[in-house]
């Protein structure tokens, strides 16, 4: 098997700078995020640390300054990583903030893009970097509660289709980003035509632009809306969520304006297997 | 600007029409399409699609008919090659029909249909979750002539993108149907209902927990249950006021009625009333509503005159108060604090 890379991502500043004050993010955050019976830890041996992802693919609210940019950029060069900027679908003003952050990012940086304008216009404005195409973008079912993988057969994902990737080439696209979708077999990442990473261990479901727990502080008649201010709770709390009654569904919960679902033993099995078979070349774990 | 409607029967059309819409959108089940992935999911919507391709000649040359536009939607999320090519073939038979547009938002499908039929007017699917200019440019240079925006987009990006990209048209939400999550990236799946439906819909509980490992405190648990308790009422108008109607039969549920003169006036140039699937009469109350609100913005009526107009239509003050029926609750602080606009 080649050399497992892996990604730590980071959401924002407290956890990084966690890390940052011990200089490394080692083996002592893998094993925080994955427990010992998870399938996955025996790929570390295999593992080398290849990225340091800073940004929210998820949250416009949560774009980094360009303090903590730079914050990041430094704890990615002490780790002997690269660095990635993971950015979210982009109102005009997200456009706008991260044509004043790209410049700052060293050449060889990753660029996540999860939004064909952002990708389109960072193409155009800083053709260095490493343009990587996200989650949001590389679209397949997810639903935690799925009762078989028929549903999942239904709605196969076109990651593999020409078209698909003739627009990737088209715009400089070098790697994709993907979940572990529920009922996973390997072969779902079997003739992908990029280098291919995976998150892990949680998929993310669905995400909304308008947040729950981001209108905590809010006036009643300003929740739930776009363009309010946001004090951003999701770096404070997080909600478990459960239907009653469904105990084949996966585990959920929702961190900001995001579902995510927990892999399950087998979903991870098929993860390792994936890259056994030299189908997926990178892990990307939540450093927080 | 344009009133767009959906039809899901060759019958809506010119009723519809006479009420006052000027395009429609429909799409279609074809038997190939059956035949070949075993599946009912062509497009977004199951049901309130067109059966055949008769229909779909007769209903376009009726909208034609009643000197309206009609459009297909090819919008899911995702098609494999299998799919897009298939898919191809359906773009070139509405084509031949004399169908005006396609509504697309899978960006293979969109790259598929810019070389097969160059030309062929392609409206990008709210689905595509377009919000910003550099977006909207990058599909024109695909061919699209128009970019359908998602829900939750506020009036000012609306204008500043009407503004900044004017090679393209935008069309927006302004009647029925809300999603919680942004649909173009919610990957699940409407379940029947006795699957849950709508994961949106489906009775999650929710159990808070601080990331630092701290107990809550009452106060927070306080906090967090009252915003619940505002998120359940939200929830409720989201979808249409637990899907009520005025005894009248209009339709409550997410609305943008108050904004069409701030909508004009950024120079969209179409509204969607959402719901293939729903009721005719829901389609049919909805255009009247669309309608008589657009004559009066075109007319040159103030907008604090048109958003009260809208508000007393069904009506709804003590539902418009609370904000959360609305597409662009913004207008009840515009109102408050900018001077009056005056369209037409």
């Amino acid at each position: 098997m080649k050399l497992v890379e892996i990604a730590i991502s980071f959401i924002n500043y407290p956890a990084l700078k966690r890390w940052e004050a011990k200089g490394s993010i080692g083996n002592e955050l893998l094993q925080k995020i994955l427990n010992p019976e998870n399938p996955l830890c025996r790929l570390l041996p295999e593992a080398r640390l290849s990225g340091v992802y800073l940004g929210s693919e998820f949250c416009e609210f949560l774009l980094p300054t360009p303090e903590i940019l730079k914050r990041g950029i430094k704890l990615a060069e002490l780790t002997g990583a690269g660095f990635a900027l993971a950015t979210p679908l982009a109102s005009d003003g997200v456009i706008d903030q991260l044509k004043e952050l790209l410049p700052l990012l060293p050449g060889e940086s990753e660029l996540i893009v999860n939004d064909w304008g952002v990708a389109s216009m960072a193409r155009r404005q800083v053709p260095a970097l490493k343009l990587v195409a996200g989650r949001l973008l590389c679209k397949m079912i997810k639903d935690p509660r799925l009762n078989s993988s028929v549903w999942t057969e239904m709605y196969p994902h076109g990651l593999s289709g020409d078209s698909f990737g003739r627009m990737l080439d088209m715009l400089g696209i070098a790697r994709i980003e993907l979940d572990v979708p529920p009922y996973a077999t390997p072969q779902v990442f079997a003739d992908l035509q990029l280098p291919t990473a995976v998150h892990a261990p949680f998929g993310y479901v669905s995400k909304g632009r308008l947040c729950k727990i981001g209108s905590l502080s809010l006036p009643v008649t300003q929740k739930f809306s776009s363009g309010r201010e946001c004090r951003r709770e999701c770096l404070t709390y997080v909600a478990e969520t459960k239907r009653s009654g469904n105990v084949g569904d996966l585990e959920t919960h929702q961190r900001g304006n995001t579902l995510f679902y927990r892999h399950t033993q087998s979903m991870a099995e098929a993860v390792v297997a994936a890259f056994e078979r030299g189908w997926l070349q990178r892990l990307v774990l939540p450093g927080d | 600007m344009h009133i767009v409607s959906p039809i899901s029967r060759v019958a809506e059309v010119e009723p519809l029409a006479a009420a006052g819409a000027d395009e429609f959108y429909c799409g279609i089940l074809p038997q190939e399409w059956v035949g070949s992935f075993k599946t009912a999911n062509a497009n977004r919507r199951i049901f309130g699609n067109l059966t055949s391709y008769d229909d779909l000649a007769h209903a376009t040359r009726l909208a034609h008919e009643c000197k309206c536009f009609m459009s297909m939607v090819l919008n899911g999320q995702q098609y494999t090659q299998d799919q897009i090519e298939l898919l191809v073939d359906v773009a070139r038979r509405f084509q031949g029909c004399g169908g005006d547009s396609l509504i697309v938002s899978d960006i293979g499908l969109l790259l598929a249909i810019s070389e097969a039929l160059p030309g062929f007017r392609v409206h990008v699917s709210s689905v595509a979750s377009c919000r910003n200019g550099e977006a909207a440019r990058f599909y024109r240079g695909l061919g699209a002539r128009r970019v359908i925006l998602p829900r939750d987009v506020t009036l000012a990006e609306v204008a500043r993108l009407a503004a900044d990209t004017p090679e393209i048209e935008f069309e927006v939400f302004v009647l029925n149907d809300g999603c919680v999550f942004e649909e173009g990236v919610c990957h699940t799946i409407h379940l029947p209902g006795k699957m849950g439906g709508p994961i949106c819909l489906d009775k999650y509980a929710s159990a808070y927990h601080r990331l630092d490992g701290r107990e809550l405190s009452s106060d927070e648990m306080r906090r967090l249950e009252g915003n619940d308790a505002d998120y359940q009422k939200w929830l409720w108008y989201r979808f249409s006021n637990g899907f009520t109607v005025t005894p009248e039969g209009l339709p409550y549920g997410p609305c943008g009625l108050c904004a069409l003169s701030a909508l004009h006036l950024a120079g969209v140039k179409a509204v969607k009333i959402a719901g293939r699937e729903g009721a005719p009469e829901r389609k049919l109350a909805s255009v009247k509503m669309v309608k008589q609100i657009l004559d009066k913005v075109e007319a040159g009526l103030a907008s604090s005159e048109v958003s009260r107009f809208a508000r007393n239509l069904r009506p709804s003050e003590e539902h418009c108060r609370t904000g959360y029926m609305c597409y662009y609750p913004e207008v009840i602080l515009m109102e408050e604090s900018k001077p009056e606009m005056k369209t037409g």
